[in-house]
């Protein structure tokens, strides 16, 4: 089997890094030297996508794949979802406007994908850097705006892209996820 | 109910270690009652012991699912029972899911607690499940 996992999120949210951290490959990616406003905040950025694996011995694999952050790409973003099982949104909680980005990413799931979204988790990451983390922020946020989408049921977890186990946290979460998600469209409990 | 109270309801600074060792040392083995559980929120996985981190994933992606009798949900699991009772304790003790039993017709649909094999009933092998416990075993291992 394969799947296909999505990272999306604002630029400088950490999606490559994730990738990077649980991938059995060296990431495969399209960085180009940023010209825009993302140079305020790195000097390269994703101009397609990122790409890395997981094997899982003879079961399959995993495909990892980073979308580019900037809005101006988010043809890719509708790309990448049309072939996507379960997906990670990060979000910089560090960023001066972290609920307006995840905001973003729930209206584009809603415009990018028909019907409901596949099964999603937000990871907030550079909880570190500023203000002392409330994730509540972050779930009254999704109780009110994405209450068709689970709302406060969504899972939001406190995530350093650069540690294994948080990574590995969100990918457990989401595999348990799809695994329920997949049962009951079969009917198998 | 709104989610002012439903996000009243859960300990968003629980002490996973001292609830662990407390019910460990002082608490007496816990049936689960008739009834079903419900997600309230998932916990935050940064803070959950390791050793609890793959079960409580599994039961709170079982309940974001759907509500499920609490007494087959070891089963369902294919779980250790005793494991996946415990893990059930804290997050009901922490608020993260709520149990409550159901009446009339609702309580007709459900297996009596007690008629559930001793021997945990995953799905039959398929791809699908093999692929998902071989995906677990790397991520855990």
């Amino acid at each position: 089997m394969e799947w296909r996992i999505l990272f999306l999120g604002p630029v400088g949210a950490g999606k490559t890094q994730a990738i990077q951290t649980i991938s059995d490959i060296e990431v495969v990616s399209t960085e180009e030297r940023a010209t825009d406003a993302t140079a305020l905040i790195k000097e390269n950025t994703t101009v397609a996508m990122d790409m890395g694996l997981m094997n899982i011995g003879d079961a399959g694999r995993i495909i990892l794949y980073g979308a580019p952050g900037q809005e101006r790409f988010d043809f890719m973003w509708e790309i990448l979802l049309d072939q996507t099982q379960g997906i990670v949104i990060l979000v910089n909680h560090a960023s001066n406007d972290s609920l307006a980005a995840l905001g973003s990413y729930i209206t584009a799931l809603r415009r990018l994908t028909v019907g409901a979204p596949p099964p999603f988790v937000v990871a907030i990451t550079h909880t570190d850097e500023g203000e002392v983390t409330d994730l509540n922020e972050y779930r009254r946020y999704l109780h009110t705006h994405a209450d068709d989408m689970g709302g406060s049921k969504i899972p939001v977890f406190r995530t350093d892209a650069r540690e294994k186990r948080d990574i590995r946290n969100v990918l457990l979460a989401l595999t348990a996820m799809l695994e329920f998600d997949e049962r009951a469209r079969l009917a198998v409990f | 109910m709104n989610a002012t109270d439903s996000f009243a309801l859960v300990n968003h600074a629980p002490d996973w270690h001292s609830l662990h060792h407390s019910i460990q040392t002082t608490a007496p083995r816990w049936t689960p009652p008739p009834g079903l559980a419900k997600l309230r929120e998932w916990p935050d996985l940064a803070a959950v012991p390791e050793e609890f981190v793959a079960p409580v994933a599994r039961i709170c992606a079982l309940l974001w699912n759907k509500p499920t009798a609490i007494h087959l949900i070891s089963r369902i699991l294919g779980a250790d029972r005793a494991e996946t009772h415990h893990a059930l304790q804290m997050l009901q003790t922490f608020g993260f899911i709520e149990m409550f039993s159901v009446q009339g017709a609702e309580q007709q649909h459900l297996p009596a607690p007690g008629t559930e094999p001793e021997a945990p009933a995953e799905p039959a092998k398929t791809g699908f499940s093999s692929f998902i416990g071989k995906l677990r075993q790397r991520l855990l291992g």
